[in-house]
């Protein structure tokens, strides 16, 4: 039986809910500002928008790691940190390509 | 880009992601062919946009999914360390697959997934390995949940009362409906199990 409760569902959900809208108020400012001819500062912008973007799912692991840390289920820390490590190798196979 | 190109992505990737929350589906599988379709992208291009944009549409989406308890979290976990490990092995193979091969393997998979949509689903399962790793959800021993409970909340669920459903026989809400295994999809269709019931 899966007890990682409501509590954690309803903290994820607001987390994600939340950063989507973050980030897509931040791309549509980077997208004014480019309509207005700021090219810099838009491209800047709708950058910062697409990092949250990124970042949102990274976060919510981290989430879920501490939840189980605090269960003590060390399994699925290890399941999450590895999760983690692989975005992590990820991210610098990508910069080196 | 000019404004009429924004546009015109801005109204694609909205009717993708439209698409892609209804059915459940990751909104690349239709925004790579719309991209590369109507606006004339390379395959690559398009595949590296639409890896982003599935990442902001499965975030946005996904809070609905949690919020109503349909989210196994535990398995959700598994699920993403052989998730990241194939999109490691992607990137590490995306600049050496030829272009052809890439529409090959688009096309196969556009296949397979209009397949899997069109095949009716399955019945809830009982039982099975994934309740013995703990992934499974469970509702204790003895709960009904058999094939004339599953009818009858069929038949509630297709009359229009999905709620009526949900509370005659889970008085405590969405949770134990989320504990027993099973998922309101869409008007006019059953509560369907999502993974094994314990």
């Amino acid at each position: 039986m899966d007890s990682s409760g409501p509590g954690l569902a309803r903290t994820l959900a607001s987390l994600l809910t939340r950063g989507t809208w973050v980030a897509s108020i931040v791309i549509a400012a980077g997208l004014l500002a480019s309509w207005e001819g700021k090219e810099a500062r838009g491209a800047a912008l709708t950058t910062a928008g697409i990092v949250i973007v990124i970042l949102l799912p990274i976060v919510r692991i981290g989430r879920v790691m501490a939840y189980f840390a605090g269960l003590g289920e060390r399994r699925f820390v290890g399941l999450c940190a590895l999760v983690l490590a692989i975005i992590a190798l990820s991210v610098l196979v990508g910069m080196q390509s | 880009m000019t404004l009429a190109l924004e546009a015109q992505l801005f109204s694609v990737s909205l009717a993708s992601s439209l698409l892609g929350g209804v059915l459940g589906m990751a909104s690349g599988i239709f925004i790579v062919p719309l991209l590369v379709g109507l606006l004339g992208l390379d395959i690559r291009a398009a595949i590296a946009a639409s890896i982003i944009s599935v990442v902001a549409c499965s975030a946005g989406g996904s809070g609905a999914g949690l919020r109503a308890g349909l989210v196994n979290i535990r398995l959700a976990v598994v699920l993403e360390v052989a998730t990241t490990l194939g999109a490691l092995s992607g990137v590490l193979v995306f600049g050496l697959v030829p272009i052809a091969w890439l529409y090959g393997l688009f096309a196969a998979i556009l296949l397979l997934s209009a397949r899997q949509m069109w095949q009716p689903r399955g019945v809830p399962v009982t039982g099975g390995r994934a309740c013995r790793i703990g992934l499974g959800h469970g509702g204790g021993a003895g709960r009904a949940r058999d094939a004339a409970f599953v009818e009858r909340e069929a038949a509630l669920a297709v009359r229009g009362h999905p709620g009526r459903a949900r509370n005659r026989d889970a008085p405590e809400g969405i949770w134990r409906g989320w504990r027993a295994g099973r998922a309101w999809i869409a008007p006019g269709q059953a509560w369907r199990a999502r993974w094994p019931a314990c």
